[in-house]
């Protein structure tokens, strides 16, 4: 995982503590149950943050997405802010057809590394092969004297990519 | 009633918030200092209310008078002169009024030479410093800033509210334009902290009525649960001083902005088209700041003014001004002279519409409804040309367009204080996006965007940079804020340097280069190096945004031409983004 966050993941507190408790009358899986946690598993899927099935529908998304929204955004949540920033990007992608579908291919191949390991395959131009060649070549031109090898990233994106070959 | 002498502490160095204690509850209020009026709401516990002052008032003028040596902002308004008294009071030169459209801006800015033509002193240079500010006072200019009038403001209306109360107020949530930018909003922060208050939000004015929507909404379908249906509305703001747009998307008590766009065009722009259109040589009779002048500019602002008023019910009104000295002013104005005077701001409002709607992959047909707020929604040609663009017949009707934003506010500060109201009234959530793009310089001179526009806030991007030379070990980051596609169409907001980056050859070593904003909307920058090769790892530097004050354009330019090559960056291809 190639992107850094200097920023610790600050423990989460509530207040007006009703705000932050799920709602009786919400169903919640037993595998979105991680997400309220305090510390939510880095696997859990993008399915997972919003606490839908893999065969939701857009208006079904929209609506968990609105829901993890009342109980993590900051204003509702303290402390929240990571958690609704996971959810807001869960929404973003499972709302966009194309990602959509990049991102179930990716499940079904077994790379299992939640939002942040769908953010690293997508922009590594996961199922675009050539797009990843030209960027690799684009890296080796730069890194021409450069000893050591490639970094954890470029091995990640190989690794991502190569289900597509 | 004894006008009382302010003491105005510069307290900037406001840093956490104090304890709240137990016997009061620490609710913010909701502040709306607009151009020409303010207001102050508060949640009550029941419901949002408008406070009144000792004039039995909800909408005060947003002036400060300095007269005689003693200050009194328009909140009381001196509350035993008569009105039209009062209103030359205000255009004698002795008060400060338009700090909004004054805060934070630089003497090169066309706000600022517009500006010029008012009562009180505005001098420029034109070389882009701040512009110099001045009442007159015993027959002499004192010089001030907007930010000292705004505090002077913001003192008499905590005086206000806690009258009311009864007890002392410390946070608020204010509204500010879209359009306003980084620099400036902390200027208003400063401004509160010399009064006293600790700003706890600064809300967008069409996200504020966004809310107060969206509760309304939530009343109707007397739904809490479920999602509801989504409605989309698009909210047009337009006072004397700003123009704003926002899409919002609403159900359940959650309101999205979908998208945000604004621009510096107002009733003021309005007025001082008007007026010189109908006196155009008024700067070739008078030379400098005179008695003779500011009193002729004071009889044609209130003429001008007035007449606008009646020309929103009516089709022509006329203009009789005797400016003394021989100087007459005869002129009947019609709707279509009037269009015809303001074409240019109607088309940027027309133009900021069409972006909010492409922003937000939007149609006109999407749009379920089209509320109408601020003083100048209700110039026929403004409503005719907001309805016509979302080909709607009518607006949007149980919202009132001078209240509702500081409505708005004023459930933010009760939901964002944690207030917690078993009827359900505050269930409800605004879910903000950030209006400009936020990056920094790359590339030689271009600008890359790590947080694009309309971005949903909270955010954390990420973006990935490598050094431009063999051997590089320093790297500048420039933080600008803007639309355009060059650092230097931008405006900087701050800088700091990497140092400690492993010398190897360019293109090497990965740099990374966060931003984040909270749901305050304080942006943090943090950059540093990506799993270098050497055994040490210099730490991620940490930058809260903006770190400049005044001379920002000189700064750009000092840094581009000392550094801009030498400690370049360049983005990496997204290909290779994270």
């Amino acid at each position: 995982m190639t992107s850094v966050s200097a920023r610790p993941v600050g423990v989460g507190y509530c207040f007006g503590g009703a705000r932050c408790q799920p709602r009786s009358r919400v169903r919640v899986s037993a595998a979105a149950s991680a997400v309220a946690a305090p510390a939510p598993a880095m696997a859990a899927t993008m399915y997972e943050l919003l606490a839908v099935e893999e065969t939701a529908g857009p208006d079904e998304i929209k609506a968990a997405y609105r829901r993890a929204a009342r109980r993590w955004h900051p204003d509702a949540c303290p402390g929240g802010a990571d958690r609704f920033m996971a959810a807001r990007e869960a929404y973003e992608v499972l709302s966009d057809p194309e990602r959509r579908r990049g991102y179930d291919i990716q499940l079904r191949c077994g790379a299992h590394f939640g939002d942040a390991g769908y953010r690293a395959a997508r922009r590594a131009g996961f199922a675009d092969w050539e797009a990843q060649l030209t960027g690799l070549q684009w890296r080796a031109a730069g890194r021409r004297g450069r000893a050591g090898g490639e970094t954890w990233g470029s091995r990640m994106r190989q690794a991502a990519a190569q289900p597509s070959l | 009633m004894a006008e009382q002498f302010y003491t105005v502490a510069s307290d900037s160095e406001t840093t956490g918030e104090d304890k709240s204690q137990a016997s009061f509850p620490d609710v913010a209020v909701g502040i709306d200092i607009g151009t020409s009026k303010c207001s102050v709401a508060i949640w009550n516990g029941h419901q949002v209310e408008l406070l009144k002052n000792t004039r039995n008032q909800k909408g005060m003028r947003s002036y400060v008078m300095f007269k005689d040596d003693t200050l009194s902002a328009g909140v009381t308004g001196g509350a035993a002169k008569e009105n039209a008294h009062e209103e030359r009071d205000i255009l004698s030169g002795s008060a400060i009024f338009n700090m909004k459209r004054l805060i934070g801006r630089m003497d090169t800015d066309e706000v600022v030479q517009a500006s010029k033509t008012l009562p009180f002193l505005v001098q420029t240079l034109g070389i882009g410093v701040r512009p110099f500010i001045a009442a007159l006072v015993n027959n002499m200019w004192r010089s001030t800033t907007p930010e000292e009038v705004l505090a002077i403001f913001l003192l008499e209306l905590k005086a206000l509210v806690e009258m009311h109360l009864k007890h002392p107020v410390r946070n608020a949530v204010l509204t500010i334009p879209v359009a306003f930018s980084r620099f400036q909003q902390t200027r208003i922060e400063r401004a509160c902290a010399m009064a006293g208050l600790h700003v706890l939000r600064l809300m967008p004015e069409p996200t504020a009525v966004a809310l107060l929507y969206a509760q309304q909404q939530q009343q109707l379908v007397h739904d809490n649960m479920g999602s509801g249906i989504e409605k989309i509305a698009l909210i047009f703001n337009m006072g004397a001083g700003y123009c704003d747009v926002a899409v919002a998307a609403t159900a359940g008590g959650v309101s999205q902005i979908r998208a945000l766009s604004g621009c510096t065009a107002g009733g003021e722009d309005i007025l001082q088209n008007i007026m010189r259109h109908v006196l155009p040589n008024f700067d070739g009779i008078y030379a400098g700041q005179t008695m003779d002048r500011i009193k002729s500019m004071s009889l044609l602002r209130i003429a001008t003014q007035d007449a606008i008023h009646r020309l929103v019910s009516q089709e022509s009104v006329e203009i009789n001004i005797d400016l003394g000295n021989g100087h007459m002013v005869s002129k009947v104005l019609d709707h279509s002279e009037f269009e015809q005077v303001n074409r240019a701001i109607f088309d940027k409002c027309e133009k900021i519409i069409n972006q909010c709607l492409a922003d937000a992959k939007l149609v006109p047909e999407d749009i379920n409804d089209v509320i109408l707020v601020g003083g100048c929604s209700k110039i026929p040609r403004i409503r005719s040309l907001v309805l016509g663009l979302c080909k709607k017949e009518v607006s949007y009707k149980n919202i009132d367009a001078l209240e509702a934003a500081v409505s708005g506010a004023a459930l933010e500060g009760a939901i964002a204080s944690g207030v917690n109201d078993p009827s359900g009234s505050l269930d409800l959530l605004t879910i903000q996006a950030t209006p400009m793009n936020l990056g920094i310089r790359a590339d030689g001179d271009s600008f890359a965007a790590i947080i694009p526009r309309n971005t949903t806030v909270p955010a954390r991007r990420d973006m990935l940079f490598t050094t431009t030379h063999d051997k590089q070990t320093e790297a500048l980051i420039a933080v600008y804020e803007g639309e355009g596609e060059r650092a230097e169409d931008n405006h900087l907001l701050g800088y700091f340097k990497i140092t400690g980056i492993p010398a190897a050859p360019k293109g090497a070593v990965d740099i990374s280069v966060c931003m984040d904003i909270d749901a305050a909307n304080v942006l943090r920058v943090f950059a540093g190096v990506v799993k270098p090769q050497g055994p040490a790892i210099p730490p991620f530097i940490e930058v809260r945004m903006p770190t400049l004050d005044d001379g920002h354009g000189w700064c750009g330019q000092a840094l581009a031409k000392m550094y801009g090559r030498i400690l370049d960056l360049a983005v990496l291809p997204k290909k290779l983004q994270p």
